[in-house]
């Protein structure tokens, strides 16, 4: 086994880095898991979960807009920067930053002629300062998700499906989705439980059939344990 | 910034006083016998390893007055202990070493590109890249690759899941050699 560069030069770095190791304390660990634990013990994982999105048909002069609502805001920890964004593909592949108010309320607009539906897949990304939350093996969602089966731009309703599953932080791709159809579902709603198999960071990832718009009229992802 | 005690012991090499190195084991013995421990295996070796360090630091304070006492004797202990290594070929013993060092190593998959790099412009990308790191994505980094310590020790050490200290590594080292890519 041969010490290569890179191990010599970290022999070499300035005593600060050192130093910081040194310093960085067991209590403020603890301080760090502490408000970790607080954040999921409100429904923060739900905070961009419910969406009412507004289909407009390209005359319209409405301008359309996402709504979001953060649950349990009465025990919200507000976090310091962006905390949580949508993005959808196609056709918009831009991520919309939600940002909320102390009431806990977020309201974005966008041009009218885009389409809020889940056209092909919607990515929640929840973030603190930046970083993604960890979720441990066995964290459960409770994820409800009403459509409107009857909106315009739905051809087939009775072949109308949605796919969940989570976007995993090394790879970037969607794992382990899970379909749920609709057909026998009159009122558009599905309610299910999600558990996370593996502990690692994750996104949450919603995709219907390519044939058809989806009217989503909201979402809900609540972590129950 | 020093604590009284590393005043202290700094001003007692200054002053040429051998007390200096008695003072150093008894403050901070724990911590470079570890620093040693772990990159040689053997608490002989490490043992001499540190007398060795003692030497250098008596050497080398003064001229030199490193900021961070603890931090500088680290410091020279890892190389004399890293050195000793490669001398020896005594990576049997020190398990602890051999697999971080590898997996650091393994993110200069151009080896040319990098041997092109001047040993300035090679300390530097690595300081830029420790720079541009959260803090807690910063200390797990230089636990496992400056300290060599094990995966199960860090997470228990900052409270986290060994999963988030390998993701947190994976990524570190991702960016490491994305760091050296651009150079």
């Amino acid at each position: 086994m041969k010490i290569g560069r890179i191990t010599r030069a970290l022999g070499e770095i300035d005593e600060a880095y050192i130093q910081e190791v040194f310093d960085y304390k067991k209590s403020e660990r603890s301080k760090f898991t502490m408000s970790k634990k607080k954040l999921f013990s409100i429904a923060l994982a739900a905070a961009i979960a419910m969406i009412s999105a507004v289909m407009v048909a390209a005359d319209s002069d409405i301008l359309p807009r996402i709504e979001s609502k953060c649950l349990g805001i009465s025990h919200f920890i507000p976090l310091k920067t962006e905390h949580a964004y949508l993005k959808m593909t196609p056709p918009d592949k831009r991520y919309t930053k939600l940002t909320y108010d102390e009431s806990g309320h977020a309201t974005i607009s966008i041009d009218k002629d885009k389409n809020f539906a889940i056209g092909n897949a919607l990515e929640v990304r929840l973030r603190n300062n930046g970083e993604m939350f960890f979720f441990e093996k066995g964290d459960k969602f409770k994820v409800r998700i009403e459509v409107d089966l009857n909106a315009e731009g739905i051809k087939h309703p009775e072949g109308v499906y949605l796919e969940f599953g989570r976007i995993w932080a090394v790879d970037d791709k969607p794992h382990e989705l899970k379909r749920f159809d609709f057909d026998d579902d009159v009122n558009g709603v599905l309610e299910f439980t999600y558990e996370i198999p593996m502990t690692n960071e994750y996104d949450f990832y919603i995709m219907s059939n390519s044939s058809d718009f989806v009217h989503v009229k909201s979402i809900n992802i609540d972590k129950i344990s | 910034m020093w604590t009284l005690d590393e005043e202290r012991i700094i001003g007692l090499f200054l002053a040429r006083d051998q007390k200096a190195l008695e003072e150093t084991q008894k403050s901070c013995g724990a911590l470079l016998l570890r620093a040693a421990l772990r990159v040689l295996g053997s608490r002989a070796d490490a043992d001499e390893c540190i007398n060795d360090a003692l030497m250098i630091l008596w050497q080398n304070i003064p001229p030199a007055v490193p900021t961070s006492f603890r931090a500088y004797a680290c410091k020279v202990v890892r190389n004399v202990a890293l050195k000793r290594l490669e001398h020896d070929l005594a990576q049997k013993r020190s398990i602890n070493a051999s697999v971080p060092i590898e997996e650091l190593e393994a993110v200069l998959s151009d080896e040319r590109a990098a041997e092109k790099m001047s040993d300035a412009e090679f300390s530097q990308t690595l300081d830029s890249f420790l720079r541009k790191l959260s803090q807690e994505a910063r200390i797990v980094f230089l636990k496992r690759y400056f300290f060599f310590d094990t995966v199960p020790e860090i997470a228990r050490d900052l409270n986290i899941s060994e999963s988030k200290v390998n993701s947190m590594l994976f990524r570190a080292r991702k960016k490491l050699r994305e760091e050296y890519e651009k150079e």
